[in-house]
């Protein structure tokens, strides 16, 4: 790919913050990582000081051409240290935890600290916190081997054989850890566990593809997904050219969640602050509509993450969007003080320029299934995925990209057959705007946002504004 | 093996040099030699020990070449690899990346192909790319740009953006400006691989023009 947009903004960790690659540790049990936050609080001097450790435990296997081509494995371990001396904040970090390596690390963030501006919006770390409990670690996932992945890539691969088609994508899973803790008596601590399997099935002219990801490696099935995506390809052999326009679109989930994870950081209040937001004069009014309500849940069954954001603030429910009218933004503890509000639990860790954002995105969804959006549907577009999404115009969320890997014509109320990929140039909140059905909100994964619990949606005026050669 | 991520090309062996990809004045390699400047596709050599060096991917329009590795140089013909195998880090598997990209000068002055252009956009500052998972079409947007009338720069453009298909867009070239106006610019973050690896990628090119280019499509209604 030329270029991708710079995930390191998008992409969810445990506790809503950005991660420092590190090496060796994630067989360390949390209760490992609690005594190692201990170790190196008692060895700092300064004013205050904060611990911030994650372990993480990942396998892949990569497949393609129906073969395994890549199996790969990591443990990493980070420590991330931040001092406050006399109004001014820094963080080091480092992966070793011999006492000398975390003498150094508390050293080298005082001294970075010293050697900062005073920081005027600092506020006190926080003391001990209460957390609502969140279940996300799954023993079924966490002991996933080598051989159970290869296993069930082996089965998908012999039924794109057996198909004459040809198979290729990941089946991931892994382990993650992580405490924060601080000098004024804050100790948080979360684990989880996380399965992912995506698959791109290939025929000559055609491609259909499908992906899922949940704590609990059980719920995914690797062979109903396959069979989804060689029902796709199938179904879309010989693709016709249709004539760019407006178009009643049916957008499958990951459609949905790719187009409005692009939605999430403009929730932020310092966003709105910077005038950076699309809702920067637009909260509590009615730019959306009355079928959207939004939420930012990460107590929501379908979520994953920890209970608390990256200074350790509880994490609250957010009602982002309330029947189409933007209703409330999220707050780290600084920025809801500018901004005379109450900090939410959404702050990124300490220090960083972006101050905060929803990261549990949570739609309300409706009834309808995927048949009854095509069978009231005279003429419209059936898309399964999106594929390298842009901003054009960020106020007025104006995206561009391309269809992917599985989009049909809808003819009478029936799939009429495969087409020839279109690029589209659509607002995000035009189109949030023009949602005339919705189908129940499932947890979507796609490749530009995080994961989110969206639905379907049957949306009018949809634009593909060109059409590619396949 | 992209086919499920960064998606796959159009330019399928059957049409290595035989495809007109561009017009006779265009030439562009794969150049990761540091004679070819400080790009961010610049090295000695590639992460299997393999030297850097220049492959020429387009020549006079046809399209002549592709980036390779020990094991896929041989598919194609090759004797050897060239030298593309790039990793983000110690801890992933190394993988065939983009290097210099670049497109090679051309023989224009450049305030000569302003004079010589009667009625074009003149686009500046690339603001936001995208491409379908084959390479076949485009969509690029950029900042600034001008409107030339008569030979002359006339007014000033926001946000101008074109789009196309990809061999249609270097077929219709018919000129590019000289070493003068020639800059090795770069891109960061070029993501492929699962899991993926970031990659910095160097593409050096001089202003260039080019007939019948659709305009505006990103915010037509």
């Amino acid at each position: 790919m030329p270029a991708k947009r710079p995930k390191t903004q998008l992409r969810r960790r445990s506790t809503g913050t950005l991660r420092a690659k590190s090496i060796a540790g994630a067989h360390l049990s949390t209760a490992d990582l609690e005594r190692l936050a201990e170790r190196i609080l008692k060895l700092s001097d300064a004013d205050e000081t904060e611990v911030d450790i994650h372990t993480v435990d990942d396998a892949l296997a990569r497949f393609a051409n129906n073969v395994i081509h890549q199996n790969v494995a990591e443990r990493t371990l980070g420590i991330s240290v931040r001092a406050v001396v006399d109004g001014r904040t820094a963080r080091a970090s480092t992966n070793k935890t011999d006492d000398e390596s975390l003498r150094r690390v508390v050293a080298a963030a005082a001294s970075l600290a010293r050697h900062q501006p005073e920081d005027p919006d600092l506020l006190p770390m926080l003391g001990p916190q209460k957390y609502q409990k969140v279940a996300r670690f799954s023993q079924a996932t966490a002991a996933t081997t080598p051989m159970d992945r290869a296993r069930a890539v082996t089965g998908v691969c012999r039924m794109a054989d057996k198909s004459k088609q040809t198979a290729a994508g990941i089946f991931s899973s892994g382990v993650s850890r992580s405490v924060l803790a601080n000098s004024r008596g804050l100790f948080a601590r979360y684990e989880q566990t996380r399965a992912e399997f995506s698959v791109t099935i290939l025929e000559e002219d055609s491609s259909g593809w499908a992906k899922s990801n949940s704590a609990e490696i059980r719920e995914i099935d690797p062979d109903a997904l396959a069979a989804n995506a060689s029902r796709k390809a199938a179904a879309s052999r010989k693709p016709r050219e249709l004539a760019p326009g407006r178009y009643t679109a049916i957008l499958e989930p990951p459609a949905v969640l790719d187009l409005v994870g692009f939605l999430f950081y403009d929730f932020a209040g310092t966003a709105v602050l910077d005038k950076r937001s699309c809702f920067t004069g637009r909260v509590g009014k009615q730019v959306l509509g009355e079928n959207i309500t939004l939420w930012d849940d990460v107590y929501h069954p379908l979520q994953l993450g920890a209970p608390y954001d990256g200074e350790g603030f509880p994490r609250q429910r957010v009602l982002l969007v309330n029947r189409g009218v933007p209703t409330d933004l999220v707050y780290a503890r600084a920025t809801a003080k500018k901004m005379k509000a109450k900090a939410t639990g959404h702050g990124y860790e300490l220090p960083n320029d972006h101050g905060e954002a929803p990261v549990n995105l949570v739609f309300s969804g409706g009834n309808s299934s995927v048949d009854d959006m095509i069978r009231s549907t005279e003429r419209g577009i059936l898309v399964t995925r999106l594929w390298y999404i842009r901003d054009v115009d960020p106020y007025e969320k104006i995206l561009t990209g391309m269809t992917r890997d599985g989009t049909f014509l809808v003819e009478d109320g029936r799939i009429a057959g495969g087409i020839r990929n279109f690029r589209f140039n659509q607002s995000v909140i035009e189109m949030l705007s023009n949602v005339e059905m919705l189908g129940p909100a499932v947890r979507a994964s796609g490749e530009e946002a995080f994961e989110m619990v969206v639905p379907r949606m049957k949306v009018r005026n949809f634009h593909f504004s060109e059409v590619t050669k396949f | 093996m992209e086919a499920n991520f960064a998606g796959m090309s159009f330019l399928t062996t059957e049409k290595l040099r035989k495809l007109r990809y561009g017009s006779e004045i265009v030439n562009v390699v794969a150049d990761a030699r540091l004679e070819h400047g400080p790009g961010l596709g610049t090295f000695a050599y590639d992460d299997e020990g393999v030297p850097a060096q220049c492959t020429p991917i387009i020549t006079n329009g046809l399209f002549t070449g592709y980036l390779s590795n020990r094991e896929t140089a041989a598919s194609i013909g090759e004797d050897r690899s060239n030298g593309t195998m790039r990793t983000e880090s110690w801890n992933r598997l190394p993988i065939i990346r983009m290097t210099n990209i670049s497109i090679n000068p051309g023989t224009w002055k450049y305030d000569e192909l302003i004079a010589d252009t009667d009625d074009a956009i003149l686009m500046e500052t690339n603001r936001s790319w995208s491409i379908d998972d084959r390479r076949y079409h485009f969509q690029f947007s950029t900042e600034i740009g001008w409107e030339i009338k008569g030979g002359k720069k006339v007014r000033m453009l926001k946000n101008p953006s074109y789009s196309g298909i990809t061999t249609e867009f270097w077929n219709s070239c018919d000129a590019i400006c000289s070493r003068d106006s020639w800059t090795l610019w770069g891109t960061p973050n070029c993501g492929k691989g699962q899991p993926m690896q970031t990659m910095g990628t160097g593409h050096g090119a001089s202003p260039a023009r080019f007939r019948n280019v659709k305009i505006g499509a990103a915010f037509s209604k």
